[in-house]
């Protein structure tokens, strides 16, 4: 056996690995030259008989030869899978801008957002969420908060009346009077969220049916000024660092003194537009010092404890937010206006 | 009511513009609602310029006119306008619709409003108006012609220096919130601006002197409740005729219609001081010794005010009348009696002005459903001690047209004395309910500003104010507080967070719970809606379509409904659901809706006697097709039972409540087959399933079957569970097995999974059904199931032999529970 047959079957090897066009091909060549049972092998296994003064000669120059072997076989090896890669990965591309895979998707009525971010503010101003009765006693509606029976502050709201002594309550205030003797005699900070109802023509502005969020704080050191620090943080909070609040002297019996807040337009930013109708104002909620009245009916000593509250409309502020012109869209529940807010 | 403006500047000494004046009283809790311009004041009164000119009726001299405003050209039909008017490139005076000019066609002070319309077969969208019209002089046989060279389109009032003897005018519009009752007259408002910018007023009228006049009537009050003074004044010699022209003109301004001297004074006083007062014609009066009493049930009256052809009023004992010798003569407060009204020939007078009790007249004016100028001032307050002063100044005025009149007899009724009060405040209480630092000087100075009198200390820092009986709105320290705070300036209060620490109030554990079952909902892909608690029986009784109906009386149920679609208060969240799922099905096929809120059930009591059970629940209503179809999914199927029951499965996840179960049961209103009972052990927390196909076709929804949880969210929440106990990760690998077997179709799922989990005691991780078989070869009534379950030794890794013993107990466990065969 000389090293010469070796080198020429090797040259042949090459040629051969050359020609392989796919990993089949290649595994096959595999098999026929670098194989245990392959042609190498038994080269390799030929050197008994070669004179044993060239065996070392020819063991080196055979291992050599397969060393040789096996790199080219690696290369092409990477070669084919890179091929092969690129192939599959041009087979591969895709229109990206084509539609997703949908999911089902909810989402929430734009009056709960804007009811969480409300009572969220709040909530981190240390005021704790109480909720109280959609029907009401009258007593609580209306007669405890210094309103009696025929008194002209009735006239502020069209109640329903389910009897002469229960009503549909039309402003969440019942619940001060509740949240006061439930959590007094203490100092009380609560908001109150809840739906009110009114007996007023539906219209693009009004409906029945509303929520309201109000807040109470009681304590033997609460001043009118906390109110303000209160609902300007709030506006703030709601409307951006730079908002401000504007005081109006007003008139609810359960309140004294007793305010409109404005906040400057969302819209306009005080400049004057036609949603403030070009006063740069916007009436955000009432609000005032507790009536004594008041503070009496909930079990407190007006002459010792006061109080402030305020009260404020959650869909006036949604439809400020997202200039939605008509509150009855709110209710129709028609999910091409709904499912915006998510 | 309405002041005018022209008026105000007379009385209070002010350079303030109107706007600003307006400002200031709204700031101070007199809202000016609105500031409406008469004649040239208003906006609409612009400056026109003629552009084209077409004569449409020669003999009559009607003209067809193409006007510049500015913003674009109009026509205007006008006849007789004066030369200069027709004149291209004329600058005119033109009233667009809307704007309120002086009626000059009038005879007493009248004004009206311009509306678009058609003249002599042509539209006109204005008119072109005179000096007269425009209130700024006296010419009216031509149309002002402004000499100016100001834009098309400006408003004309921006053009010309304001004069003294216009009858043009701005009226303030102010909103008579129940606390400024004393704001009710011109006087009234004037003397609230003039303590609130500190300016000097001059209120003092002219008034007869009534002290020489015998007190020979003898007016009387049956009820002092219902009347506190009523004060009579007679007079003869009286020349009934026309009021004069100042006074038309501010009655007209402030509301009012002019009728004749007599009842012009009367009502001018009204507007002037806020003194409502009634003249009778004295000869028409069986007694000048009128009575005030509580009428008589079924006691008949014709007011002034109705016509010939109606009915008499009927009269309740409710209701207050002034009598003369038991003939109603006025319903007290809100209007007189048609047969003592005054005429052309009245002659003799009796002029009465009262004080009574305002309830009693609110209530009066509702009943009656009657609201006069008089009732709406009485029925909010007014000064007790203007009755007589009132007539003095009636009286005054009337001289004016009547010169002759002579004064008979008075008679004053007092049954209640009114004194003025004495408030003790402390600067102490001031600050600390304001967050101030007033001194006590401070403090008075902002009081006297309006009349209240006080008597400083100031080493104690402490007043003592002394308030008019009329100030019958101030009654306490709080009163002057809120006094002292509107004149301060509320914008000039500071602004502080609270002092006060916050206290520990319970947490609200339903409205946390509340909130994360709603964002459950929307996470397995629902949309939250919100419905009308009020509803109509008829649509919330669909509901129970082909079931027991239950009666009327289940609904809490409202005496004054605004319609009858809006009555009854819900027992259901599901009729509501179900119409926005029709309204949806409009323009789309999935329908995921829920809601969360109360029902309103009155057979169960409530948070205090007589209040309806409020139970808050959650409702979902799932239809259409299970998803969009689309690209990667041409071809959705419907929605069924096992999609919503997910969205419970969701719902529960987040609420951490696992062991709950679904018991194949019935419900009103559900598919008898395809119902099921949400139990938590023995507490059920409501239903789930499909809507009978009755009900759904009752609401229009009949394309597709319906799918329905109806849940009570408070029952739920109570399990609610925050402190589960959380599990570590499993170390050693769960051994994974399947079973199937054979049993009664009755034998639902979950028995047998429960049976299952018996058996494998504490090596139980999971099971699930993953094939339910139906075969006549099986037998009739049978189903086989097929389960994969897993299981744990939790300490060590679980022997095959182990977990075939499991599997084995399991077999004869479901045998001898329901006859369960393993399936060959």
């Amino acid at each position: 056996m000389e090293l010469s047959q070796v080198e020429q079957y090797a040259t042949g090897a090459h040629a051969s690995l050359a020609t392989c066009d796919s990993l089949e091909a290649l595994a096959s060549w595999h098999q026929q030259h670098l194989a245990k049972a392959g042609e190498l092998t038994a080269f390799k296994k030929s050197v008994g008989k070669v004179a044993p003064e060239e065996r070392k000669a020819f063991g080196m120059g055979v291992n050599q030869i397969a060393g040789k072997l096996e790199a080219a076989f690696k290369q092409k090896t990477t070669e084919l899978k890179d091929a092969e890669l690129a192939l599959r990965l041009a087979s591969e591309n895709i229109d990206v801008s084509l539609p997703a895979r949908p999911h089902r998707v909810g989402g929430y009525h734009p009056l709960t957002l804007m009811l969480r971010e409300i009572c969220g503010v709040f909530r981190d101003m240390g005021f704790t969420v109480y909720e109280s009765p959609h029907v009401e006693l009258d007593e609580m509606s209306f007669q405890l908060l210094n309103i009696p029976k025929h008194h002209p502050a009735r006239d502020m709201q069209d109640t329903f009346f389910v009897s002469e002594d229960v009503v549909m309550r039309p402003h969440t205030s019942p619940g001060q009077i509740r949240a006061m003797r439930e959590l007094g005699p203490g100092p009380v900070q609560v908001i109150l969220p809840g739906m009110c109802y009114r007996n007023e023509d539906i219209s693009a502005r009004s409906e029945i049916q509303f929520h309201q969020v109000e807040g109470v704080l009681v304590g033997e050191h609460v001043r009118f000024s906390d109110l303000k620090g209160i609902l300007l943080n709030f506006a703030r909070r709601l409307f951006g660092p730079d908002q401000a609040i504007k005081m109006r002297g007003s008139y609810f019996p359960f309140t004294e003194p007793s305010v409109e807040v404005d906040i400057k337009c969302t819209l306009c930013h005080g400049e004057g537009c036609r949603i403030c109708k070009h006063t740069g104002w916007l009436e955000l909620l009432g609000a005032g010092l507790m009536h004594p009245v008041v503070l009496k009916n909930g079990g407190y000593d007006p002459t010792k404890v006061r109080g402030i509250a305020f009260g404020l409309g959650v869909a006036r502020l949604a439809l400020l937010r997202h200039q939605i012109e008509d509150i009855r869209l709110f209710f129709q529940n028609d999910c091409r206006f709904l499912s915006q807010f998510q | 009511m309405q002041i005018p403006v022209s008026w105000l500047k007379q009385k209070v000494n002010t350079d303030l513009s109107t706007a600003q004046i307006a400002e200031i009283l709204t700031v101070a809790g007199i809202e000016v609602e609105e500031v409406q311009g008469v004649g040239v004041y208003h906006r609409d009164v612009v400056v026109g310029e003629v552009i084209e000119v077409v004569a449409i009726d020669k003999e009559q001299h009607v003209h067809l006119l193409t006007v510049n405003i500015g913003k674009r050209n109009i026509p205007i039909v006008t006849k007789n306008p004066g030369e200069q008017a027709l004149t291209l490139g004329a600058h005119v005076a033109l009233a667009l619709p809307g704007a309120v000019v002086i009626d000059a066609s009038n005879e007493t002070f009248a004004l009206r409003e311009v509306k678009a319309g058609k003249l002599y077969s042509h539209h006109s969208h204005g008119v072109l108006v005179s000096e007269k019209e425009c209130g700024i002089g006296e010419c009216n046989d031509k149309v002002y012609t402004p000499a100016t060279t100001a834009a098309a389109g400006t408003p004309l009032c921006d053009l010309l220096e304001p004069k003294a003897d216009w009858q043009a005018d701005e009226i303030l519009v102010i909103a008579i919130l129940a606390n400024i009752a004393r704001c009710q007259s011109f006087q009234g408002v004037a003397r609230e601006f003039a303590a609130i910018t500190g300016s000097a007023c001059e209120l003092e009228e002219s008034a007869v002197d009534l002290a020489s006049v015998p007190t020979s009537l003898t007016p009387s009050i049956e009820d002092d409740a219902l009347c506190r003074r009523f004060s009579c004044v007679e007079l003869t010699d009286v020349n009934v005729a026309p009021s004069p022209a100042w006074m038309q003109r501010l009655l007209v301004l402030g509301g009012m219609e002019p009728i004749n001297n007599v009842v012009d004074a009367s009502n001018y006083v009204m507007l002037e001081m806020g003194q409502p007062s009634h003249a009778y014609d004295a000869t028409k009066l069986a007694s000048k010794d009128l009575t005030v009493r509580f009428a008589h049930d079924g006691e008949t009256f014709k007011a002034l005010i109705q016509e010939e052809e109606d009915e008499p009023y009927t009269l309740k004992s409710s209701q207050p009348v002034i009598v003369s010798k038991n003939e109603v003569v006025s319903i007290a407060g809100v209007v007189g009696g048609a047969s003592s009204a005054i005429n052309d020939e009245t002659h003799d007078i009796l002029l009465e002005a009262a004080n009574f009790d305002f309830i009693t007249i609110r209530k009066t004016q509702s009943d009656m459903k009657l609201m006069t100028d008089a009732g709406t001032r009485f029925s909010r307050g007014v000064n007790p001690l203007l009755t007589l002063s009132g007539l003095a100044r009636v009286i005054a005025l009337l001289q004016e047209t009547s010169p002759q009149l002579k004064l008979i007899a008075q008679g004053d009724a007092t049954p209640v004395a009114f004194e003025e009060r004495q408030i003790e405040l402390h600067a102490q209480e001031v600050n600390a309910s304001l967050g101030v630092h007033f001194t006590i000087a401070q403090i008075s100075k902002l009081l006297n500003q309006i009349g209240i009198t006080t008597a400083t200390d100031s080493e104690d820092e402490r007043l003592v104010a002394t308030v008019d009986a009329w100030r019958e709105d101030i009654t306490g320290a709080h009163d002057l507080i809120e006094e002292v705070a509107r004149l301060y300036g509320y914008d000039n209060l500071p602004e502080t967070m609270p002092l006060q620490p916050i206290p520990f109030h319970p947490k609200n554990a339903f409205y946390e719970w509340r909130e994360t079952a709603r964002d459950a909902m929307v996470l397995w892909g629902m949309q939250e809606v919100m419905s009308y608690s009020l509803s109509s029986a008829k649509e919330e009784l669909k509901v129970f379509a082909g079931e027991t109906a239950v009666p009327d009386t289940a609904f809490v149920q409202m005496t004054n409904p605004l319609s009858d679609e809006r009555s009854v208060l819900r027992r259901s969240l599901i009729p509501s659901l179900c119409q926005h799922a029709k309204l949806n099905f409009r323009h789309m096929k999935q329908i995921q809706l829920f809601e969360i809120g109360p029902v309103f059930l009155p057979e169960h009591p409530g948070e205090a006697e007589g209040l309806p059970c409020e139970q808050e629940r959650l409702t979902a209503l799932l239809t259409g097709e299970a998803f969009k179809p689309n690209l990667h999914n041409a071809h959705p199927g419907p929605v069924d039972f096992y999609d919503i029951s997910d969205a419970l499965a969701m719902l529960m996840r987040h609420l951490h409540i696992k062991d709950y179960a679904l018991e194949n049961n019935v419900a009103v209103g559900f598919h008898p087959g395809q119902c099921a009972h949400v139990m938590h052990g023995t507490k059920c927390y409501g239903y789930m399933g499909a809507l009978h196909p009755r009900v759904a076709e009752s609401y229009g929804l009949d394309k597709f079957q319906t799918y329905v949880i109806d849940l009570d969210l408070r029952a739920i929440c109570e399990d609610a569970e925050r402190d589960f106990v959380a599990t570590s990760p499993l170390k050693y690998p769960s051994v994974e097995l399947d079973i199937s077997i054979v049993l009664d179709e009755s034998i639902s799922a979950h028995w047998v999974l429960t049976m299952m989990q018996k058996a494998a005691r504490e090596w139980w991780v999971d099971g699930s059904v993953f094939d339910v078989y139906h075969s006549e070869t099986l037998g009739e009534n049978k189903k086989a199931l097929a389960i994969r379950f897993s299981l744990n030794a939790k300490s060590r890794t679980l022997k095959m032999e182990e977990a075939n013993k499991v599997r084995e107990d399991m077999v004869s466990l479901l045998g001898e529970e329901f006859g369960a065969v393993l399936r060959s």
